[in-house]
């Protein structure tokens, strides 16, 4: 026998639920909204988080595109993709442009979004407070106080250490000016991306059990100080080995025979339009991959 | 069946999603789900909007003159608790309701705390009419510069929410639904001003 499973997976209480926690989640920008996160087919830490917010946002008109650290390709986005497309039937596609929702690990597409599109990002640490205090009822209470003076204090001690700030990714945001918010492991070169974004962006954490919400055109400073400012990661001189794109976030990729260092967009999608537009054929070596 | 659970509501819960975030956005629902016949004792669309948030785990208060009828139908579809208006996290507010009541629910809503800004209410307001007209003007986030709003009997309401907003992230959030079905939200983060009159 072979049981039908329910429209997108859940039950229709955990949908209701989930939704609830999405819409206070937009009504209070950056505000990580606590919800019941629920057992997912896939372990906790391998995007449940978005899934669970994909999979009660979507509909049957709806164009699903999943990235993992800007590849359509890897285990993890095709393996959701294949769940959500399973249980719900809807069209999935690479192409963002055609996406209505687009899942994503750590990445936000390089072509820009528009009005008709979510973002769904997946969260493994929600709160930008963890680092220096691990006491949830501790940084809820520093929340509420408008207290970030922890999150300065890790920016400036990286400052003091390094020279710089350190954070690679996951640069900690203010949000309409009243919340400090974790963007998710994006890297620094994509936080400009969320202020003032044209889509709405959903942050879902499902180990943490929060939701949270950057509204469109809403306000999202990255923290910097004045003799310190916010920089992001730079290519310059540098391109895509395929597509020779610049202006996009570049993987380095070390060359095992020769040593040396190649360039190649992270986001594949956009480096196959590249490609595509130009008409031209890349080779890519997957022997590693076999 | 006339409504169908999972994907009428589904429908109606991205309305509200696009709505909410893109505050005075106007969008019909009209054509979502059909309504079940004489034992609906509100318009449909407070129907279905009603099915999509509610279930035995939220607690919901109606305002007007048939309160105690559609706090019944609606309880008997949804399991959702009646509660006094302190405690609901959904207060419907009726096109029948007395003004001194509008101004009563936005005095007692929950607003949350600085802690839990989200246990707060959510006010879903039945009006005649909701369009872009320029009676009144939305900024805030969701709004790329500004943008119009006209709603009708606003005047009753628009004082007590700006006092209820007064300790942002303490708040409520409402749902306007008019007699066509359109849906307007506006979330806490909305500063409405009103348009000067020439």
């Amino acid at each position: 026998m072979q049981l039908q499973t329910h429209f997108a997976l859940f039950d229709e209480g955990s949908k209701k639920e989930i939704r609830r926690a999405i819409l206070k989640g937009v009504a209070i920008p950056g505000y990580q909204v606590p919800f019941a996160s629920r057992e997912m087919p896939i372990a906790r830490g391998w995007g449940t988080g978005g899934l669970q917010i994909t999979l009660s946002i979507i509909g049957k008109q709806d164009v699903l595109k999943v990235i993992d650290q800007g590849s359509d390709e890897s285990v993890n986005a095709v393996n959701i993709k294949k769940l959500v497309n399973k249980t719900t039937g809807v069209k999935t596609t690479i192409e963002t442009s055609e996406a209505t929702i687009i899942q994503s690990r750590h990445r936000i597409p390089e072509v820009p979004l528009t009005e008709e599109q979510i973002m769904v990002l997946q969260v493994p640490i929600p709160e930008p407070l963890r680092w220096v205090e691990p006491s949830e009822f501790k940084t809820k209470k520093l929340h509420a106080e408008n207290d970030y003076s922890g999150a300065w204090l890790m920016l400036f001690e990286q400052i003091m250490k390094y020279g710089k700030t350190a954070t690679d990714a996951d640069h900690p945001v203010l949000v309409h000016d009243r919340y400090v918010m974790a963007p998710s492991p994006i890297p620094r070169f994509d936080n400009s991306k969320i202020h003032q974004s044209e889509a709405l962006i959903l942050f879902g954490a499902g180990r943490e059990k929060k939701i949270y919400a950057i509204p469109p055109y809403t306000n999202v400073v990255s923290l910097a100080f004045e003799d310190y400012p916010f920089e992001v990661e730079t290519f310059d001189g540098k391109q895509c080995r395929l597509c020779s794109a610049t202006n996009v976030f570049l993987d380095e990729l070390v060359n095992q025979e020769t040593g040396s260092t190649e360039y190649q967009c992270n986001d594949t999608s956009y480096c196959l339009s590249m490609l595509n537009e130009d008409g031209i054929t890349a080779e890519v070596e997957v022997a590693h991959a076999r | 069946m006339a409504i169908d659970l999972v994907h009428d509501t589904q429908e109606v819960f991205r309305t509200f999603l696009h709505c909410m975030s893109r505050p005075g956005t106007i969008k019909n629902i009209e054509e979502i789900g059909r309504p079940i016949g004489q034992h609906e004792y509100c318009q449909h669309s407070i129907f279905v909007s009603a099915i999509t948030l509610l279930d035995a785990e939220t607690r919901f208060h109606v305002v007007g003159e048939q309160a105690d009828l559609i706090e019944e139908f609606l309880s008997s579809f949804t399991y959702s608790k009646v509660v006094d208006l302190q405690a609901a996290d959904y207060i419907f507010i009726m096109k029948d309701a007395k003004k001194q009541m509008i101004k009563e629910v936005f005095k007692e809503a929950k607003k949350g705390t600085l802690t839990n800004p989200q246990q707060s209410a959510t006010i879903l307001i039945e009006t005649d009419r909701l369009s872009n007209g320029n009676q009144l003007t939305l900024e805030g986030p969701g709004i790329a510069h500004t943008q119009n709003a006209e709603i009708v009997d606003s005047e009753f309401w628009i004082a007590e929410r700006a006092e209820a907003m007064k300790e942002y992230p303490l708040g409520v959030d409402i749902i306007l639904i008019d007699r066509k079905s359109n849906i307007m939200c506006l979330p806490r983060t909305t500063i409405i001003h009103k348009r000067e009159v020439y």
